[in-house]
């Protein structure tokens, strides 16, 4: 809901939003306020106060995912579907378990929780004063700060630890402020040229703490405060990061045909080592509309604009405080008031800026009375001197990891973008937009001593960057291969286990493609986006639990017997035996390699479907100007090979190690209906 | 003028602007750790980690495992139908121990050196000299003389025969502190198994050279009559009584607790007694069995089956007592295996050694009492009362130059309940005679380890090709 209004010195808005979200499984929930207001005042003449208020309150209940015995989702896929769950609870009032190790999944949900709350505001003042009309000075602070409390219990009787109940409480304060002042000026020099600069400074802090109280071992059962525990400890962090940027900017036109535009940045920052705090990086672009200069026929080719950049941005993305090994409490202690420290086995390097060096030609062109456009796109871009904080490296160093500038990597590819508007007329239009994207990457090089890069996964199996091959190659177990990649057999003609562990998969997409499309009839729209993601494997990591239960569907073909394609190792010969397919293959072969959970998740997923219904003039009066009427379905997937729910579901989240999925919720799929009324 | 007064303000401002901007930028100083400790704080956690890593943890556990006398009531292959693989020991290996427990010594190693605190550098030295001989133990050849060196990025590995010798250097090292002025630094109530008191500390010493000596009866380019010999002179400065053993002591909180009482809870997946082990303390009549297992639902003292297919409830298999620090599934108000002391080294094997090394010097004859008061120690220990104590021993066949080394290690096993060492016995001596489990991974008991996974990736040797099947160096045919 909104309400904005003006006047000829200022203007405001005033919105509210709610939102109130159940979850895939039973008792999770997702509940939002959402209040914002921005105002904005002309002090004097060429002087505006602008000032923007944003507060949110966030609160989010679930239960836990991953690996963790308190995760329903163990039982759910593991137990057969013929076991009913209910009643939670024997007589004797423990829990009524299929497996003695797994937790049943309703006693979690009466038993077990994590209650998340969020509450934040972003308040954002910004001052123009424009004393020439070619010249804009902006000072511009604003800040983001939150405060999150996530209380997690489980009770007494849950299965994992030793069972009597745990409970934490963590909160995180987060303060960040970002200071710009920019000077900006635009003059036409004469009547071809126009030169826009830009001076600027930006200075940015950062500051975090979090507060973590466990407590072990619950006194009543059921109640849920940290004073019902047997024992408690507690952590406190803070973390602090500072930066300095100084920036320019200057963009030349000459003719509205050619563009030049040059950048340059000094940044300082406050992680890396004090040699290396500052550093410079810049750009150069061009672009030339050569339909312009060639004066081409306005109806067949409209628009075409060549432009090429290329530009070296540097950035420091490491934690505060990487440059030092420190000292952990070792866990479990202080014991009976003794205490203890470990060192940290990540050691630290001195480290210095990484910078991503990008050349980028492409091409856009419009035809036929922009009804039709091309777009391509040919990038090069080589991320150098990476900053990987976690680096494996051999354990017997007495490290397991590094914080270091560990290697290079090149990413090029193209894109395309084909867009139309294939039907325009009064009533009735239709506007479709392809795109398609490829990319080829590499690991250029690793520094001495950094075997490979870990960005997912466990330490086997897990997604890797190893040097000259694929960024996301999937390491694990596997069945043994000769050199053309032929199984092995036994001489009891099943595969058999290699020793070493080698290359399963690549978590990388061959190509991303993607369709939009929009018709408009009269008052109505309908438009739907496509997503197509083509190659890319997934480790099915529940697979690899599951396979020994016979709950996944590619146990489905038990019983059966199998000629396994391959040579029999001792002799040489292509195998024509059949074997069956029995509890002992899936459990000491199927399950027991890697390989066998990865899958193929390339999919294509009806993004979003809108279909909206404008009422226009039909209920124009001084109350309602506006109305609209809309159905939208977003998140369907309409082919995946993947056996698991979703194959954009991933145990990472959205950050670098994709490809990885074990027990998370599945996604789901949403229809909304939604009324937008304008007063 | 103006220009200039305008040119020295504004480089002024520059100057003021980067001084202060570099004074902004320096906030990169930890709050939340320190970068140094004293060793006091660095002693306690490396014994409870070797605890849980060296002592019990996949070490002790795939021992136990192994020997039968411990198995899982979980459907094969499992650890203990031999299946291992370089994941299953990464742990050890790579968090445990080269991190967590071999860097940290050397660090506290170090700065008592530096410091003259001779306590601290003599505990640290036995330690490590324990830790280093539990992983060749496992491994074979490893990393040692390159290891925990930066300068060294793939550490090479030392062969099984020059980590020996280090043990023992590192040892004889541990004695010559140990026999310097004691600092006013003392280690106290961070030491977890001696408490700082460095006589013990000695006698341990001396009885891990023992053992590390009889280990390499069969090594080639040694003899057993050599090796007997070493034994027995280190033996005469080794544990003297029960009050002398080596144990890692446990609050028995959540925190601190014995790693065989969470090892053995349910979640845990059902660890019990094996029937190998159970069926023979009831064929012997042995009068331990009570202190070493619990009964089972049904009232009687039932081990399960090596490798066969899991029951329903693992309550009908008699689980391990809490003297050694099991949990008890059937009284679950009796949490007193969590503070139940974690057995290191004992009086007992320190006897079963001189018992062997004895027999191979002078013959059964003269082994015998010393065999007898080997098992009458670790009877003791159990609690045993001085007249089962007798009516057992007599009852065992007497010691003959056919039978000594069957016999002896035979009882040492049942005194080596739990620890690794019952394992190394089996591959040294081949006793007790062990069948293979149900339902094996693979057609033999495994003689040694797979390299960890990490180490394979980050490290690789030519080492690394060795497989479960084959044997360390000491563990010749």
């Amino acid at each position: 809901m909104s309400i904005s209004g003006s006047g000829d010195k200022s203007s405001y808005l005033v919105s509210y939003s709610y939102l109130k979200t159940d979850g895939t499984e039973p008792t999770t929930n997702y509940i939002r306020n959402s209040f914002f207001t921005k105002y904005s005042t002309k002090l004097v003449n060429n002087l505006t106060l602008t000032t923007q208020f944003n507060y949110i309150n966030a609160k989010n209940h679930r239960l836990l995912e991953g690996n963790g015995l308190s995760n329903p989702l163990w039982t759910i896929y593991a137990a057969p579907i013929s076991w009913n769950p209910l009643p939670t609870t024997n007589p004797d009032g423990t829990q009524r378990l299929y497996r003695l190790s797994r937790n049943n999944p309703y006693w979690l949900l009466d038993n077990t929780g994590l209650q998340d709350n969020t509450n934040r505001i972003l308040p954002v003042v910004n001052l123009t004063y424009t004393p020439f009309t070619w010249l804009t000075i902006t000072e511009r602070l604003g800040a983001d700060m939150y405060v999150n409390n996530t209380d997690y219990h489980e009770n007494i009787g849950v299965v994992g630890g030793d069972g009597l109940g745990q409970l934490y409480t963590r909160e995180n304060q987060f303060m960040q402020f970002n200071n710009d002042l920019i000077i900006e000026a635009r003059k036409d020099l004469n009547k071809d040229f126009t030169i826009d600069a830009i001076l600027g400074s930006n200075i940015f802090s950062n500051y975090s703490n979090s507060d973590y109280v466990h407590g072990a071992d619950l006194s009543v059962p059921g109640f849920y405060n940290i004073s019902n525990t047997n024992s408690v400890t507690s952590t406190y962090n803070s973390y602090l990061k500072r930066k300095l940027g100084f920036y320019a900017q200057a963009n030349l036109e000459y003719k509205r045909m050619l563009t030049l535009a040059v950048t340059g940045r000094y940044d300082g920052t406050s992680v890396l080592s004090t040699d290396k705090q500052f550093y410079p990086y810049g750009s150069a672009s061009a672009g030339f509309i050569f339909t312009e200069a060639l004066g081409l026929s306005q109806s067949v080719f409209d628009f075409g604009k060549v432009r090429v950049s290329y530009s070296v941005v540097g950035n420091d993305d490491v934690n505060p405080y990487s440059l030092n090994n420190p000292y952990y409490q070792a866990a479990g202690f202080p014991i009976n008031g003794q205490n203890g420290f470990q060192l940290t086995n990540t050691t630290a390097f001195p480290l210095k800026n990484e910078n991503i060096k990008e050349f980028e030609v492409g091409l856009e062109t419009k035809f036929f009375g922009n009804r039709l456009s091309l777009d391509v796109t040919y990038y090069n871009k080589i991320s150098a001197d990476l900053l990987s904080p976690g680096t494996p490296i051999a354990p017997s160093t007495g490290f397991v990891a590094a914080s270091l500038n560990s290697g290079s990597l090149r990413n090029r590819g193209i894109e395309v973008v084909l867009g139309g508007n294939p039907i325009k007329s009064k009533d009735f239009n239709w506007n479709v937009t392809l795109n398609f994207t490829k990319n080829k990457n590499e690991v250029l090089s690793l520094a001495p001593g950094i075997p490979y890069l870990q960005f997912g996964g466990f330490v086997n199996p897990g997604i890797f960057a190893y040097p000259n091959q694929a960024y996301g190659v999937i390491y694990g177990t596997h069945f043994l291969r000769n050199a053309s990649g032929q199984l092995l057999l036994g001489d009891d003609s099943y595969p058999q286990i290699a020793n070493d562990l080698g290359p399963i998969g690549n978590a990388t997409p061959k190509f991303i493609a993607g369709m939009t499309n929009s018709f408009t009839y009269k008052s109505f729209v309908l438009s739907f986006v496509l997503d197509w993601k083509h190659g890319g494997d997934i480790l099915n990591l529940d697979n690899h639990y599951l396979f020994v239960y016979g709950t996944p569907i590619v146990t489905e073909n038990r019983g059966s017997t199998k000629v396994f394609p391959g040579i029999i190792q001792s002799t040489g010969k292509v195998n024509t035996t059949a074997v069956p397919l029995d509890q002992n293959y899936y459990t000491n072969l199927l399950a027991a390699v890697d390989e066998s959970s990865v899958e193929d998740g390339s999919y294509i997923k009806l993004r979003q479907v809108t279909l909206g219904y404008d009422f226009g003039s039909f209920l124009t009066g001084k109350v309602i100007k506006k109305l609209s009427l809309t159905l939208t379905g977003t998140n369907f997937i309409l082919h995946k090979n993947y056996t698991g729910s979703d194959p954009e579901v991933s145990l990472d989240g959205s950050g670098n190690g994709q490809g990885f999925a074990n027990f998370v919720v599945p996604s789901n799929s949403s229809i909304i209906i939604g009324l937008k009324a304008t007063l | 003028m103006k220009k200039n007064i305008t040119i020295t303000i504004a480089v002024f401002g520059i100057i003021l602007i980067s001084a202060g901007c570099k004074k902004y930028l320096d906030v990169n100083k930890d709050p939340n750790h320190t970068t140094s400790v004293s060793e006091s704080l660095q002693l306690g956690p490396i014994e409870k980690t070797m605890a849980g890593n060296t002592v019990v943890g996949e070490c002790g556990v795939s021992a136990s495992y192994w020997t039968q006398q411990v198995s899982i009531n979980q459907p094969p292959p499992t650890l203990e139908t031999y299946e291992i693989f370089p994941a299953d020991v990464d742990g050890t290996w790579s968090f445990n121990l080269y991190p967590a427990t071999f860097q940290n010594l050397k660090i506290m190693i170090a700065q008592a050196e530096a410091a003259h605190h001779n306590q601290y550098a003599a505990i640290g030295k036995t330690l490590y000299a324990f830790n280093l001989a539990v992983a060749t133990d496992f491994w074979n050849d490893i990393p040692y003389s390159q290891a925990n060196d930066l300068a060294f990025t793939k550490p090479k590995y030392d062969s099984q025969e020059s980590v020996y010798h280090a043990v023992q250097s590192l040892l004889d090292s541990a004695l010559y502190y140990a026999n310097q002025p004691a600092s006013p630094v003392a280690p106290s109530t961070d030491d977890f198994i001696y408490g700082g008191d460095m006589d013990k500390w000695k006698k341990f010493i001396y009885t891990l050279k023992a053992r590390y000596y009889l280990r390499l009866t069969k090594a080639p380019g040694h003899t057993p009559s050599a090796q007997a010999d070493s034994a027995l002179a280190a033996l005469q400065n080794g544990f003297a009584s029960n009050d002398d053993n080596a144990t890692i002591a446990y609050a028995g909180s959540a925190n601190d607790q014995n790693p065989w009482y969470g090892g053995t809870l349910p979640g845990a997946g059902g660890v019990v007694l094996a029937k190998f082990f159970v069926d023979g303390l009831k064929n012997n009549n042995d009068p331990r069995l009570p202190v070493i297992a619990n009964v089972n639902s049904s009232g009687t003292y039932t081990g399960r089956a090596s490798g066969a297919d899991p029951a329903p409830d693992y309550t009908v298999y008699s689980t391990i007592g809490s003297f050694f620090g099991g949990s008890q599934p059937l009284n679950s108000n009796d949490a007193s295996g969590a503070a139940a002391p974690l057995i290191v080294t004992t009086y007992s094997e320190a006897l079963f050694i001189k018992a062997e090394a004895t027999f191979i010097k002078s013959g059964a004859a003269a082994a015998e009492p010393i065999y007898q008061a080997a098992i009458a120690s670790h009877m003791s220990l159990l609690g045993v009362s001085a007249v089962d104590q007798t009516t057992y021993i007599t009852a065992k066949p007497a010691l003959t130059t056919a039978n000594g080394i069957q016999e002896i290690i035979s009882e040492k096993y049942i005194a080596d309940f739990l620890s690794v060492e019952a394992y190394n016995d089996w591959r040294r001596t081949g006793f007790p005679v062990l069948t293979l489990a149900q339902n094996a991974f693979v057609n033999y008991i495994p003689r040694r380890w797979p390299y960890p996974s990490s180490e394979l990736l980050a490290n690789p040797q030519p080492q690394q090709k060795a497989t479960t099947a084959d044997r360390v160096w000491w563990d010749a045919q």
